[in-house]
């Protein structure tokens, strides 16, 4: 009875992997920072940070679906389509919807904030942050503490994001999950008109290299 | 875009209906904050605590438990594990967080000094990787062990008086403070204040007095790690004779900056951890020894 799907790119390669070591990158510093082992720690933090560096960039230079013009919206709207959304009208979106689109710079913003207040925490004992000395030991200590309440809240947010896209599975029977995998979605489920435009994978490698030297220049002694 | 779209894309699965999914997130939302709560028995004695379904430790100021051990658990243990950091989810600025312990789990066992986590952490040779407090801070006394040993034998009580331990060794005698003339004091400064500005804009926080009543010198540069080295510390020449602390710990000084170390006349303690030191740089550490300097480093 079904006719064969017909798939649509919507994500773009750098994206894709961006999101899934973004995951792995926040597990590994979860566990690293629970176990003491502060080097990992350092550079999974590191990793991360430049990571996030190179998200932004690509949110401005980017495929259509990555940059932040094409999917943020007013807060308005995004409630207006959470309202149609609970009546079962949402309309569809080749990538992020209104909603989401405020989920994804909430990540980001707390994601960052975490990297950020990381660069000047200490352990208390002998392990200090890259620029925990450019600041007053007691600054440092209370960027400490931040780090660890920011990531409380880093934490609900990650399981509202999950909550959020099994919303869609379960109840809408939109499965967003595949496409951040494959990058594709089938053509029923993106909104008439043309498709997304997608940006070569070399200039991503490009912004990756400047994120990096953002990120070794920041930190340089 | 109508919904039929969607209708289209549903590959036959059934679908949950939106008051149907939130109560299942909210159970299972419920159940994992449970099962953190259970993994983490700190956490369930603080929601019980707070519901009034257990009542915190009875506890008496004039106990054994206010005058002898909270001021050890005060002055060396909750700078990590109090109301600001609490390493290993482990708090000592309570008797109640004390008892409950920390993420593995309970550290005191009432009656059981050898069987407590707290008690065999706090006895390990200096220097070993577990010893607390870490071998980079300031450890605790002999005696100050023997206070903590003593209390948990007699049951880790918080109301027991100081007569029921009459075995305890003597606390250390009350240091007074006496006033400062600030006259005095200035004076005092004055050579020292001129290089001491020039090194802190050069050096921030690392170099001050030890105290406001005072023009004695602390220099730590630990936190600045191997960017600190022998030609950094030089710096520090015009000042040597009034600098009573330095920590060097993870620093890159080393066998150029014995003479420097040397130097420091008034020093009294004197932090190396993780410095290599090479033979002159040992034998120095060995001469301070001897003449009463503290000195924490990895040699022996
Ligand atoms: C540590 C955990 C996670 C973090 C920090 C995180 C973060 C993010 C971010 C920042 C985005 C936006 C991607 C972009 O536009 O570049 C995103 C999107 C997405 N994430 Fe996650 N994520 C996490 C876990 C997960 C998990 C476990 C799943 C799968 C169950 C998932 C599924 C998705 C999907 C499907 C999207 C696209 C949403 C859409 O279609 O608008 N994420 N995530
Ligand atoms: C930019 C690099 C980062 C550095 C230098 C850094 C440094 C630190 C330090 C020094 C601590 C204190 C550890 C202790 O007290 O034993 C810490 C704790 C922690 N960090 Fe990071 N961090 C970084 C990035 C991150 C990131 C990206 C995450 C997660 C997304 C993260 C999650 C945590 C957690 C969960 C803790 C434990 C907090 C607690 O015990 O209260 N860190 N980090």
């Amino acid at each position: 009875m079904q006719t064969p799907l017909k798939l649509v790119r919507v994500w773009d390669l750098p994206v894709r992997v961006f999101h899934w070591s973004l995951v792995l990158l926040v597990l590994c510093s979860w566990v690293s920072a629970e176990n003491g082992l502060l080097r990992v720690h350092l550079w999974s933090g590191l990793a991360l940070l430049t990571l996030l560096v190179f998200r932004i960039i690509w949110g401005f230079v980017g495929s259509s679906t990555a940059r932040f013009s094409q999917f943020v919206r007013s807060p308005r709207q995004a409630l207006e389509y959470l309202r149609a959304t609970k009546r079962g009208e949402g309309q569809l979106h080749a990538g992020h919807n209104p909603a989401g689109g405020w989920m994804v710079l909430a990540l980001l913003t707390v994601l960052s904030l975490q990297a950020m207040t990381g660069l000047f925490s200490n352990d208390g004992i002998r392990f200090f942050g890259p620029l925990a000395a450019r600041i007053s030991a007691a600054l440092s200590d209370r960027l400490t503490t931040l780090h660890g309440t920011i990531f409380n809240v880093i934490l609900t947010f990650v399981w509202l994001h999950i909550v959020a896209v099994l919303y869609y599975r379960y109840v809408r029977a939109e499965n967003l999950v595949a496409p951040m995998i494959n990058g594709s979605k089938p053509d029923a489920m993106l909104p008439a008109g043309p498709p997304p435009k997608l940006v070569a994978v070399r200039w991503a490698l490009l912004c990756l290299v400047f994120a990096v030297l953002l990120v070794w220049w920041i930190l340089k002694p | 875009m109508s919904d039929a779209g969607v209708h289209a894309a549903d590959l036959g699965r059934r679908r949950l209906s939106a008051r149907r999914y939130i109560s299942w997130v909210a159970l299972l939302t419920v159940a994992t904050v449970a099962a953190f709560a259970m993994l983490r028995p700190s956490l369930a004695h603080a929601i019980r605590e707070t519901l009034g379904l257990e009542r915190p430790p009875l506890q008496s100021p004039q106990s054994f438990y206010a005058a002898r051990v909270a001021p050890i658990f005060d002055q060396h243990c909750r700078s990590c594990h109090g109301p600001g950091r609490q390493k290993a989810k482990l708090r000592l600025d309570s008797l109640g967080a004390a008892l409950r312990g920390g993420k593995h789990g309970a550290v005191i066992a009432p009656g059981n000094p050898g069987g407590s986590g707290l008690v065999q952490r706090i006895a390990l040779p200096a220097g070993s990787e577990r010893l607390m407090p870490p071998s980079s801070l300031s450890p605790l006394a002999p005696d100050d062990v023997t206070v903590i040993k003593l209390w948990i034998a007699a049951g880790a009580s918080g109301v027991q008086p100081l007569s029921a331990f009459s075995t305890a060794p003597k606390p250390v005698a009350q240091v007074t403070i006496l006033a400062v003339d600030p006259k005095v004091l200035a004076a005092e400064r004055a050579p020292v204040d001129g290089p001491l500005q020039a090194l802190q804009r050069r050096f921030p926080y690392v170099i001050d007095y030890e105290a406001r009543s005072s023009a004695r010198l602390e220099l730590n540069a630990s936190r600045l790690g191997r960017s600190f080295g022998d030609r950094e510390f030089a710096a520090f020449a015009p000042v040597v004779a009034s600098i009573v602390r330095v920590d060097l710990s993870g620093t890159a000084v080393g066998e150029a900056s014995t003479q420097a170390l040397l130097a420091m006349t008034n020093l009294r303690t004197l932090r190396l951890v993780g410095v290599h030191a090479g033979p002159s740089l040992a034998a120095a550490l060995a001469s301070m020894r001897e003449r009463g300097i503290r000195v924490y480093a990895d040699t022996p």
